[in-house]
């Protein structure tokens, strides 16, 4: 993933040639084309590495020799390892996904409403997730080492050290089935159903990445806040005399803004990477549980679809992130 | 695939929050109501959860047996015959079935006057399309296994309500054969894009791993169900379902694991239905390789084994202790052989006469189902005991399975009637003889059942065959384990069930509206 690496600021502000941005879009384009071919590469390789015998696992033990021969024949598993792999190759460059090899549906039909299930949940996180952590990052640098300052802190680095699962856990418990029973636990959406026609069934997902995002991106928001707080210009707004919210909001969060945006881009990516857990604690249909149950069966053109997603998505918000930078950052200057 | 510490995560993660809520929640009134009204209601969608995946299968044929495939299967489809919930052979879509004489040649007799979901005639000609579709040689189907002494030619309508099978071999239990998971009655001209059958409920959408929704049939041969929708939904979760019946989103669930009945049981407004079945979860030693193709060591292991301690830790208490027979419910009754118990000194004599004192061994397992991984740990524990060292190899299942049936010891899990299993699992070359057992007596003893028809008959030779397994298998059958489900109080009409299947028989179920 090294091509896809963040851009610090400072080499942002250089593009001041016109058309150098397009180019060098185009070539961030082709780097990111070349990391999912290697990606797709080494699934498959792990894939033919992994133990377990595919028509094995699809029909369990219940199955004697033959039936297990006949299933290897029509899966195609009986030929070799790399005309497998160029088969399916050949099919996703002509927009074939291929055939889920457990439940013999399209790829194309069994991640569909999944992946937009996944992004409805990610995206909402964030929406909550970057405003909040903004304003609560710049509140607490400016009311550095306030109690309140120290209270969030210090639960957030806790939150933080906790893995997913147990904070969603805890909030189940808490809001869903025995304190406080005010939202439903898990998330069953019908198929063909859009996520947000159940928003209560949402929350408690949403609130777990949520508390997630928040936790880490707001002491990020928080330390560049302070960082700018510290610098002269700041120093000098001040002695002009101007009102201490202006200061804050007008002065010091935009150049603290960056690294919060590039935090965000890398938060989104892992989100979807970390809804593995989350979805199997909520029941919820999305990409990561059918990545968990195509790992299970080992169901090669599912797995590779879910792996290449996760890497395209991790690929995107990273050229976003340079992009806004860059913006950002030629319009401060 | 270390799960045990993550659940002890989990488990503390809970627990800090009942503390947290220890003041509020206690000062609640428990809300049990007993006196619900008994007469039932029609009307409702009855939501059932089960564990499932994005692999399932709506094939009442071509599916991997996985309790949802199951469930869902068994709604859609029949069986011609079925094990009530008292284990006793009832007739569904056939009526009756008779032999000739040497028990190779059937003659199935079916019910007259059932309908498929889209109004045309059950037949003959459905039941001999099933099977040709199971037996046919490119088939995936599950069922095909059981069924190979059947000859795909000689499967032939007679009329329309009357099949004839010929068998390459006799076989006594034949009606029995059909009650299997993996021998559901299709339609001839059957499409899995739109399954048809002749079961309680009529298909209406299906996306596999996650809901799934079905009709009542109200023309049902066996009665209509008294619920209008039935809800199929996968967890892949337990924990989640039960979180999501304890949260009102759903009435039924498949799935609680039998260290979690107790607790399950105590939540106010849940019922737990605990089913007597005749699963077991057997310890298997292959008996062809060392140190287990001695006799000896069989016996030994098999006097290590305190069974009642394996029933209380392993099950959570949720089963029996057994006898290193199987076939429970079986109307044969029982062989006349000593419960075995506990007997270290027996078995370290044992192990010393076949010069394996100090034995070291590894033992296979997987997550497979509730109490096989505990088994293991427990066994090894009791191991010790008699100076043998068991290291216990919990895998991840596709590795478990790679390796299936070449593990030298494991634990493995069964559930059927005495003779599927004995042919399945005791026979010399069994589908399923993971002990890789082969013992001449046994063989002759179930090849003469086999082709008896006088049940009394067949019994005497089914207890005899039970005191060879006791002294000589090489599976330790040492408990039944319980198969656990909940429900919440507004359903009635579920009852335990000794196939371990409660949940998959809908029709006298109904909610309170």
């Amino acid at each position: 993933m090294s091509t896809t690496a963040i851009t610090p600021p400072g080499v942002a502000r250089r593009g001041s040639r016109r058309g150098a941005p397009a180019r060098r879009l185009l070539w961030r384009l082709g780097g990111g084309l070349v990391v999912l071919f290697a990606v797709s590469v080494v699934v498959f390789a792990v894939t033919q590495a992994l133990p377990g015998d595919l028509p094995r696992l699809i029909l369990g033990t219940d199955a004697d020799e033959v039936q297990i021969e006949a299933l290897r024949l029509q899966l195609g598993l009986d030929r070799p390892p790399l005309e497998q792999y160029l088969s399916w190759l050949g099919g996703v460059l002509t927009g074939d996904l291929g055939t889920s090899l457990g439940s013999g549906r399209p790829v194309a039909e069994v991640l569909g409403f999944r992946i937009l299930n996944s992004f409805t949940l990610i995206t909402i996180s964030m929406l909550i997730a970057v405003p909040l952590s903004m304003v609560l990052g710049v509140l607490t640098a400016a009311r550095r080492d306030s109690l309140g300052d120290r209270a969030l802190l210090g639960f957030s680095m806790v939150t933080n050290a906790l893995p997913d699962f147990v904070l969603g856990t805890l909030l189940i418990v808490l809001l869903g089935t025995t304190v406080l029973p005010l939202f439903p636990p898990v998330s069953l959406f019908p198929p063909g159903d859009l996520p947000w026609w159940y928003p209560a069934q949402l929350v408690l997902p949403v609130m777990t990445l949520t508390i997630m995002a928040v936790t880490y991106l707001y002491r990020l928001v928080r330390s560049s806040v302070i960082d700018v707080l510290d610098s002269e210009y700041i120093q000098m707004a001040r002695l002009k005399g101007l009102a201490g919210p202006v200061v804050l909001f007008r002065h010091a969060l935009p150049n603290a803004v960056i690294p919060a945006i590039q935090a965000s881009s890398i938060v989104f990516a892992v989100s979807l990477g970390g809804l593995v857990v989350i979805e199997n604690l909520f029941a919820f249909p999305g990409v990561g549980s059918a990545l968990s149950s195509a790992i299970a069966t080992h169901d090669i053109p599912v797995l590779q679809a879910c792996v290449l997603l996760i890497a395209a998505t991790f690929f995107v918000c990273n050229t976003i992130a340079d992009l806004l930078s860059a913006r950002f950052g030629w319009g401060n200057r | 695939m270390n799960r045990i510490p993550r659940r002890g995560i989990r488990l503390l993660a809970v627990m800090a929050a009942l503390t947290l809520s220890a003041s509020l929640a206690a000062c609640a009134p428990p809300d049990r109501s007993g006196g619900a009204s008994a007469t039932p209601q029609e009307g409702g969608t009855l939501r059932v959860a089960a564990p499932g995946s994005a692999n399932d299968s709506i094939d009442p044929q071509i599916n991997s047996g996985s309790v949802i495939d199951l469930l869902r299967t068994e709604q859609l489809f029949d069986n011609l015959t079925k094990y009530d919930e008292n284990f006793q052979l009832t007739w569904q879509l056939a009526e009756s079935m008779d032999a000739n004489a040497t028990n190779d040649v059937w003659t199935i007799h079916l019910r007259d006057g059932v309908k498929f979901h889209d109004g045309t005639d059950f037949g003959a000609k459905d039941v001999v399309a099933s099977i040709q579709r199971i037996l046919a040689p490119d088939s995936t189907a599950n069922g095909a296994s059981l069924i190979r002494f059947i000859d795909p030619a000689g499967v032939k309508e007679i009329d329309d309500l009357t099949v004839e099978v010929t068998l390459s071999q006799p076989y006594g239990p034949f009606p029995e054969i059909w009650t299997n998971k993996y021998l559901r009655i299709a339609p001839a001209d059957f499409d899995p894009a739109n399954p048809v059958g002749t079961g309680p409920f009529v298909f209406k959408s299906f996306t596999p791993g996650t809901t799934s929704v079905f009709t009542a049939n109200e023309d049902y041969w066996g009665g209509a169900p008294l619920v209008d929708t039935l809800e199929v939904i996968d967890f892949s979760d337990n924990a989640a379902a039960i979180n999501a019946l304890k949260g009102g989103q759903i009435d039924v669930t498949y799935s609680v694991p039998l260290s979690e009945a107790a607790s399950v049981s105590s939540v106010p407004g849940l019922t737990l239905l605990d089913s007597e079945t005749n699963m077991y979860i057997p310890i298997a030693m292959r008996t062809d390789v060392a140190p287990f193709d001695d006799p000896r060591v069989r016996e030994a292991f098999k006097l290590i084994a305190d069974r009642q301690e394996l029933v209380d830790v392993a099950l959570n208490g949720y089963g029996a202790v057994a006898n290193d027979y199987i076939g429970r419910y079986s109307i044969c009754g029982e062989p006349d052989v000593p419960q075995r118990t506990q007997d270290i000194e027996r078995a370290k004599q044992l192990l010393s006469d076949a010069g394996q004192s100090n034995l070291s061994v590894e033992i296979a397992t997987t997550n497979g189902t509730v109490g096989m991984v505990e088994a293991a740990q427990v066994f090894a524990e009791q191991a010790k005991e008699a100076g043998v060292t068991i290291s216990v190899n919990n895998m991840d299942a596709s590795v478990f399975l790679d390796n299936y049936k070449n593990w030298p010891l494991s634990v493995d899990f069964y559930t059927d009637s005495y003779l599927q299993l004995a042919n399945r699992t005791l026979m010399t070359g069994g589908g399923s003889n993971v002990t890789h057992w082969s013992n001449a007596e046994y063989d002759a003893l179930l090849s003469q059942a086999m082709q008896e028809s006088d049940p009394e008959a067949r019994c005497a030779i089914e207890k005899e065959m039970k005191t060879v397994e006791y002294e000589d298998s090489g599976y330790i059958v040492w408990g039944w384990a319980n198969v656990t489900n909940a429900y919440s109080d507004r359903v009635h009409g579920l009852v335990p069930n000794a196939t371990g299947k409660a949940v998959n028989n809908l029709t006298g179920v109904w909610l309170e509206q």
